[in-house]
């Protein structure tokens, strides 16, 4: 599992990057924090995207990490987990 | 990640935002799913709204959409997967050949199986007797499968006198509850039965997926009858699963299967599908039930196309 985050002063960089984020399968756990799996070539995709998006000022990290749900304040473990089937 | 979406209620809009399918009713956001891992999407339900651009990205993507019933089955999917001619050519050259007969006996012979397998693991604790009777009535039918070289007709027949003798078995020993008499298939009235036939839709959704991906013609089966709109291959290639992912998860809901059929199907499809990603020994290694079914069928059309034998999947109790 990982865990990235970004700071981007540009709104539209900023959009950018949360909606491919999204596109890679990863939860927004918080404004501009994300988690879930990704495989070795989407980390490659995800620095790509830090490269083209963030300005000098700009900051933006990926590491490896799991989160335990007991360790947390706020969350329900649905909100850091993705099914694999669902019911609409 | 998601894998399967089943969408169930009147109203909803299915669209595409960048690379994520998005679920809306009356103009409100629900849920959004990214469509890389996604496999299938079943509608249920009349009414539901589809994008062009939805249906262009899973096309693309080879992912398939299901319509379908109690009373018809559709799939929307594109050609892409069928780049390769040769295996449809053997596939039809198998009626000359005499593979499809093979590939029917050997179907056959692994539904039955599994279905001995069901029988056993239910009766674990009680009718043990009764068990190791019908067990050996199974196995001697295997045996004459085997050992003589029949027609469609016989084999059919054998395959017949087998499902008679399991359901039997299962009311019987009321393993289906004590509504159930007998198996009915199309405009069944009792939840049991009612149960079993939505579990075997969404079984032949998933195996319909998997004869796609490995080049098939789901219509031209080896034991299933000819006809128009009649997925004859996958029908026959259900055969060997009916048992383990529908009829064990029905027999162990059967007694919270009381009441309105439509709430309990959320919970009967779930169940099926998480049998469906459940871990099984395959060849040596740990494969969740969905790429073993994959394989198999892989190895079925390898069959077709003069590569190795093909042995179906018994399930170990």
């Amino acid at each position: 599992m990982y865990l990235v985050s970004y700071d981007i002063e540009n709104t539209k960089n900023r959009t950018k990057l949360f909606e491919e984020l999204k596109d890679l399968g990863l939860l927004n756990i918080q404004k501009s924090v994300f988690y879930g799996e990704l495989s070795k070539s989407e980390i490659k995709v995800v620095k790509e995207l830090f490269k083209k998006l963030c300005g000098d000022e700009d900051k933006a990290f990926l590491c490896r990490c799991k989160i335990d749900l007991n360790d947390t304040h706020g969350y329900k473990k649905a909100d850091l987990e993705q099914v694999e089937f669902d019911f609409v | 990640m998601l894998k399967h979406l089943v969408v169930d209620s009147y109203g909803v809009y299915l669209g595409l935002k960048s690379a994520r399918l998005i679920v809306k009713k009356d103009g409100v956001l629900l849920k959004e799913y990214p469509l890389k891992n996604l496999k299938t999407i079943s509608i249920k339900s009349r009414g539901v709204g589809l994008s062009s651009d939805l249906a262009y990205a899973c096309g693309m993507r080879g992912v398939k959409i299901f319509f379908n019933d109690f009373k018809s089955h559709l799939a929307l999917h594109t050609l892409h997967e069928h780049k390769s001619v040769n295996v449809i050519k053997h596939q039809i050259l198998s009626e000359q050949n005499g593979k499809d007969l093979a590939l029917a006996k050997e179907l056959i012979i692994g539904k039955i199986k599994n279905q001995r397998s069901t029988i056993l693991y239910f009766s674990r604790h009680k009718n043990q007797e009764k068990a190791k009777l019908i067990s050996n009535k199974l196995s001697l039918l295997i045996g004459e499968l085997k050992k003589f070289k029949l027609s469609k007709d016989e084999i059919f027949g054998i395959e017949g006198s087998a499902a008679a003798m399991y359901f039997k078995y299962l009311s019987e020993c009321e393993l289906l509850g004590d509504e159930f008499i007998n198996r009915t298939g199309r405009f069944a009235e009792d939840n049991i039965n009612k149960a079993l036939n939505y579990g075997y839709a969404i079984l032949q959704n998933h195996i319909y997926k998997c004869v796609i991906n490995a080049g098939l013609n789901p219509y031209f089966g080896v034991l299933h009858s000819l006809r128009s709109a009649k997925p004859s291959l996958v029908l026959d290639i259900m055969e060997e699963y009916r048992s383990f992912v529908v009829d064990r998860n029905v027999i162990k809901l059967s007694n919270r299967l009381k009441g309105d059929f439509a709430e309990h199907k959320k919970f009967i499809a779930q169940q099926i599908i998480n049998s469906l990603s459940k871990k099984l020994n395959y060849n040596h290694s740990k494969l969740s039930l969905e790429s073993i079914m994959q394989r198999q069928v892989y190895k079925l059309s390898g069959f077709l196309c003069g590569a190795n034998n093909y042995h179906s999947y018994v399930f170990r109790w």
